[in-house]
């Protein structure tokens, strides 16, 4: 038991180690694309009309003249020290910037998730109970068409009949300027339906091939055989073979609802992340762009890793030692 | 108390698997099936689950269980036949344990309320009673161990009906004598049927009461297992019973025409080792410890060991595809190289490896033929018709019909697959030939036809052989010499005829109580009821 | 007995019959997607007005098919014309990444270390595709060759890592190690037997990847990157002519069902050839 949980306590720190890696890693193509994006920011603050001189000041300022590696390196440090900088643009903090609309993205990724998940894991259900009867094969083929389908057609599907045409749900999704987008719950319909039939049709696709999978293994068709009652075949036997799959399907549902939000974001105006971030990008907004892009794969990372633990946690023969 | 009447079992494409098969099972007596691969064996055994595998449909006939047809009982009662009466063991039990699950609630779900708890099954199973096995997961098991938690699992039920799918075929002797003493007492304590499913024929002379003998799909001969092992009639059993291996039967003399000047090959204090996981997890094996021995020209050296005993890693050694700790191998007395690539062509051409697996040596998309074509070419540098030539003649040595090496590697059977292999490898001419397992997949009959082959070749060829097997019994029929391995040490080496009769190593003891004899079992057993007559007689 | 039997035949049959049936919506489903194609491709030469042409009052329902769009040009006109871009980008993108991906991932797969190449592919799987695409589009402007690059990036971690799933059996297996042991030499050996058994399910991997290329350049256009005007994608006609759906919804439905009729046939057949190749 005590080698159980030095092997436990080694994997977490292990993860540890990749998760900061990985963050690292990111951190430096981050900053390296931003420093990409054509336009000095000095020219752009003052306009075409500044003097040399003035640039030059200002560029001393913004620290622009230092070399590349130098400006990572205290751009990093002082992100590290939760420290995200100022706006080049408005002189506003960064974390006063996106503040609200990270919390606007939070409240509706994870609304969106769990339809997701609730969707998904209901369809595979469905389906997956009995392989090739009527059921099964209407929600395979509804599914497989519903991924076909990008979230911006949904919206906009979406937009023009339950918005426009019947005007039973806003069409735009604006948030009370003293209020969270939960103050006004009829907003976030739409959006989330847009992300959640994608996605909700996705993860059901992938789940139900985890559970087929897992239906094949010689100890479940072992445990048919040796007369057991269905549900604590599927109880005890089937499902905990298939929930290490099933969670990293939900995992990969973050990177999908990370680029979702932009897009879905855009065509119902919602003040979130995904906007910020087309909007600062256009700006060449350096600071802004970076604190995004880092909370943006942090999320990634993070949700990648929970779902590692789960199934580590899921699997005694990765848990335990021989 | 079972009965299966006109059984008619198809699958995909309509091919038939079982065919009006019927036969019954009487309470306290053990049935045995014997046939080769694809006769329908564990289908049957199936059958009395009331379960036909997907892919597969019952076309006609019954399973009564108690007068009562399985096929056509309601869900819930065929569960609870299959919960309460029956016990079903496949061909590697230790897959059926759920790898999420401990020991003791993979062994309580199965528990009855007339059967012994928890800890008098793991004693039946002779593994500890306590925490040190009940709370592990199965994975924190021995393979050995897992074999026998399936045991515990299995018969927790106290069934009345026991189906043994080819038990033996990945267990050792010892908890072989478990299962044994296991399904005895069952016999004797519950009046249970027994179906033994097997193509180990003295395991079958040794606990079964009546055999059927299948093929393809049909029951081509039943009877006592003392009458149809002793003096089958039909030509199906007879040829399976003359082709499986006897440890105890005397081979003609094997004494090889062999030169005893200068070895062909020698393999000096080869130590191997190789690493198994990546990582964190990563163990490193130690395969072979200082092996040494020697091939002569037209001789067969026999390595035998059990899985695990380093048999394979020498073979990888000696064909240059995995160089060795230390040691080294020398060809015609000279050093070759541990290394493939620094090995050139002629010594590659020398040395020629039969894999264990013949389908997977071939390329998928490719026809066998082209696979044979590409040794020669490479090995002997021939091309055009010289090249095709050779690829005609060779296939005439291995008889195999010419149009099937037009084939791909999956259209062909088992065992023209390996005769494509064989080809393959003789097609560079080698002085040694090594055969790593070549028959394990095979059925027992065309397990023979391969030896005879390989032996034909020999004559013919007066190539050397390095056989590498854990089936002693198959071995002693045509092996000048043995090395028996044990945890990658070669522990004994010496003439076949003289191993059999004095083996040295402890291990060799055990290999060769292990190794079948259907003969001796059979007089064993005559004997056992010849003395059970006397004794009601007098 | 005779009439189980006739039952049996009858149940063959009718799987048959199943079977065939799945076919034949197969083969409907090729020839829509490739009458799309078609159009998409020749579309231009068949096209009633130019792109740019203003032939009506914005938002105008009963002008020619579809009406016409926010600058009053003839929807169907700029159909026809906004297909290439989504079309062939996608096509050439995916076949690109597919090769890319392939090269590292049989390279990753015959390595001992291959952790780097993991590694690297690991990274740029977190980052938001959109975010590269973004940057790439204000270096570069919307030009196709940059959403093209755009899709490539995006897809390479993943046609990578699936390329090397799919090499690695096929690297270590017995019959390359046959190979190797008669001294073939390694590109000989990637060409006849690493390269063909990889082809199909890398072919179907492909099939799959096709679709989210489709969707990054309908969302790029979408979000302002298509091509610059009077150039079109059906992307773009949607983000342009949300605003007046309630006025000609035509505008806004039309370029919805072309991505779809592309979309869903792809899907619907690389998932199809996806279990095939399992199979």
């Amino acid at each position: 038991m005590t080698a159980g949980l030095h092997d436990a306590a080694q994997y977490v720190i292990w993860r540890i180690v990749s998760l900061v890696a990985t963050l690292l890693a990111v951190s430096l193509i981050l900053f390296a694309a931003v420093e990409w994006l054509p336009g000095d920011p000095a020219q752009q603050i003052l306009g075409m009309n500044a003097t040399p001189e003035r640039l030059d000041i200002l560029r001393e300022q913004l620290n622009l003249n230092d070399p590349v590696p130098e400006r990572y390196g205290r751009w990093l440090w002082s992100t590290l020290q939760g420290d995200l900088g100022e706006s080049v643009r408005t002189n506003q903090s960064v974390r006063a910037i996106i503040g609200r609309p990270a919390l606007n993205t939070a409240m509706l990724a994870v609304t969106a998730f769990a339809a997701i998940a609730a969707a998904a894991l209901l369809l595979a259900a469905l389906g997956g109970r009995r392989d090739g009867s009527r059921t099964s094969t209407v929600i395979s083929v509804t599914t497989l068409s519903a991924v076909s389908v990008p979230e911006f057609i949904i919206a906009g599907i979406l937009i023009s009949i339950v918005g426009l045409e019947l005007g039973w749900l806003p069409a735009v999704s604006l948030v009370p300027s003293d209020g969270t987008p939960f103050s006004r719950p009829e907003i976030l319909v739409l959006p989330v339906i847009s992300l959640a039939i994608v996605g909700g049709a996705y993860g059901a696709r992938l789940i139900r091939a985890a559970v087929a999978d897992a239906a094949r293994m010689p100890h479940v068709q072992a445990a048919r055989l040796a007369g057991l009652a269905e549900s604590r075949v599927l109880l005890r036997h089937l499902l905990p073979s298939a929930i290490p799959p099933t969670v990293q399907v939900l995992a990969f549902m973050v990177p999908f609802l990370v680029g979702g939000a932009v897009v879905v974001e855009r065509i119902f105006a919602f003040p979130g992340l995904g906007s910020q971030l087309v909007d600062r990008i256009a700006l060449r907004d350096a600071p802004v762009i970076e604190a995004i892009g880092l909370i943006q794969a942090a999320s990634v990372i993070v949700a990648f890793q929970i779902a590692d633990m789960i199934g580590f946690l899921a699997s005694p023969n990765r848990r335990t030692a021989q | 108390m079972i009965e299966v009447n006109d059984l008619e079992v198809r699958g995909s494409l309509n091919a038939q698997i079982l065919d009006g098969v019927s036969v019954s099972l009487e309470p306290g007596k053990t049935l045995a099936a014997v046939g080769g691969s694809g006769a329908g064996k564990t289908t049957l055994g199936l059958a009395l689950l009331g379960f036909v595998r997907p892919g597969m449909r019952r076309v006609d006939g019954e399973v009564r269980f108690d007068g009562r047809d399985m096929f056509e009982l309601p869900e819930s009662e065929l569960r609870r036949l299959r919960r309460e009466s029956i016990a079903y063991l496949p061909q590697n039990p230790a897959s059926t344990l759920t790898p999420t699950m401990r020991v003791e609630a993979l062994i309580e779900e199965r528990r009855l309320g007339r059967s012994q708890d928890t800890e008098k099954l793991l004693e039946l199973v002779q593994l500890p009673s306590d925490s040190s096995v009940r709370r592990r997961f199965p994975h924190q098991l021995s393979i050995g161990q897992q074999q026998r938690v399936a045991m515990a699992r299995a018969i927790a039920n106290e069934p009345r009906l026991l189906i043994l799918d080819e038990p033996t075929s990945s267990i050792d002797p010892t908890t072989q004598r478990l299962m044994l003493s296991l399904v005895e007492r069952l016999r004797d304590e519950r009046g249970a049927a027994t179906l033994l499913i097997s193509h180990d024929l003295a395991s079958v002379a040794r606990m079964a009461d009546d055999v059927v003998v299948l093929s393809h799909g049909e029951i081509v001969e039943r009877g006592s297992a003392l009458r149809v092992l002793h003096s089958p009639v039909d030509s199906y059993s007879k040829a399976l019973i003359s082709a499986s291996p006897d440890i105890a039967v005397d081979q003609p003399s094997l004494a090889p025409d062999a030169d005893e000047s200068a070895p062909v090959l020698e393999v000096r204090g080869v130590s191997a080792e190789f690493n198994l996981g990546r990582g964190r997890g990563r163990r490193t094996i130690r395969a072979a410890q200082d092996v040494s021995f020697d091939l002569a020209a037209g001789e067969t050296l026999a390595l035998i060991g059990r899985s695990g005993s380093g048999k394979s890693t020498i073979a990888r050694v000696l064909v240059g595809l995995h160089p060795p700790g230390a040691g080294e191998v020398l060809l015609n007395g000279l050093k070759v190289s541990p290394h493939l690539r620094r090995r050139d062509r002629n010594q590659r051409a020398a040395i020629q490896l039969v894999p264990q697996n013949p389908e997977e040596s071939f390329n998928p998309r490719r026809s066998v033929g082209d696979g044979i074509l590409r040794s020669i070419r490479q090995a002997r540098g021939l091309s055009g018709s010289a090249a095709t030539d050779r690829l005609a003649l060779l296939l005439a040595q291995v008889q195999l019909d010419p149009a099937l090496a037009r084939r791909r590697p999956h259209e062909l059977s088992g065992g023209e697959q390996q005769r494509a292999a064989i080809a393959r490898a003789l097609a560079a001419e080698p002085q040694v030939l090594i055969c790593d397992e070549i028959t394990t997949a095979l059925d027992t009959i065309v397990q023979g036809q391969i030896v005879d082959l390989l032996q034909q070749i020999q004559r013919d060829t007066r190539i050397s052989m390095l056989f590498i097997t854990h089936d002693l019994a198959l071995a002693h029929e045509f092996a000048h010499r043995v090395g028996v391995l044990n945890g990658g040490k070669l522990v004994e080496i010496g003439p076949m005829s003289e191993f059999v009769r004095n083996p040295q190593a402890a291990e060799s003891q055990e290999l060769l109580d292990a190794a079948p004899s259907l003969s001796r079992t059979l007089a064993a057993r005559r004997q056992a009821t010849g003395e059970t007559r006397a004794i009601a007689a007098s | 007995m005779t009439s189980v039997a006739g039952r049996e035949v009858l149940a063959a049959a009718g799987s048959r019959t199943r079977q065939a049936r799945l076919s034949l919506i197969a083969a409907a489903l090729l020839v829509l997607l490739l009458a799309v194609l078609f159009m998409a491709v020749f579309g231009p030469m068949i096209s009633p007005y130019d792109r740019g042409e203003v032939v009506s009052l914005p938002f105008a329902a009963d002008v020619g098919v579809f009406g016409t769009d926010h600058l009053g040009r003839d929807v169907l006109s700029r159909i026809l014309h906004g297909g290439r871009p989504i079309v062939i980008i996608p096509v050439v993108a995916t076949m690109l990444a597919t090769l890319i991906g392939g090269v590292l991932g049989v390279a990753a797969a015959a390595l001992r270390r291959d952790d780097v190449i993991m590694r690297v592919m690991d990274v740029f799987a977190v980052i938001p595709s959109i975010l590269i695409a973004l940057v790439l589009f204000h270096r570069f402007g919307a030009q196709h060759w940059v959403l093209a690059l755009a899709v490539i990036i995006a897809s390479i971690p993943f046609t990578t890592r699936y390329a090397r799933a799919a090499a690695f059996p096929i690297i270590h297996s017995a019959y390359v190690e046959q190979a190797r042991m008669i001294g073939e030499s390694a590109p000989i050996i990637l060409i006849r037997d690493v390269v063909p058994n990889l082809a199909r399910p890398l072919l179907a991997d492909a099939g799959l990847r096709f679709i989210g290329a489709i969707y990054l350049v309908a969302a790029a256009g979408f979000l302002g990157f298509g091509p610059p005007p009077p150039s079109t994608d059906w992307g773009s006609m949607i983000s342009e002519n949300i605003g007046g759906a309630g006025l000609n919804p035509w505008a806004t439905i039309a370029p919805s069902l072309m991505v779809l009729l592309l979309t869903i046939p792809t899907n619907l057949l690389a998932d199809r050839f996806a279990r095939q190749v399992a199979r």
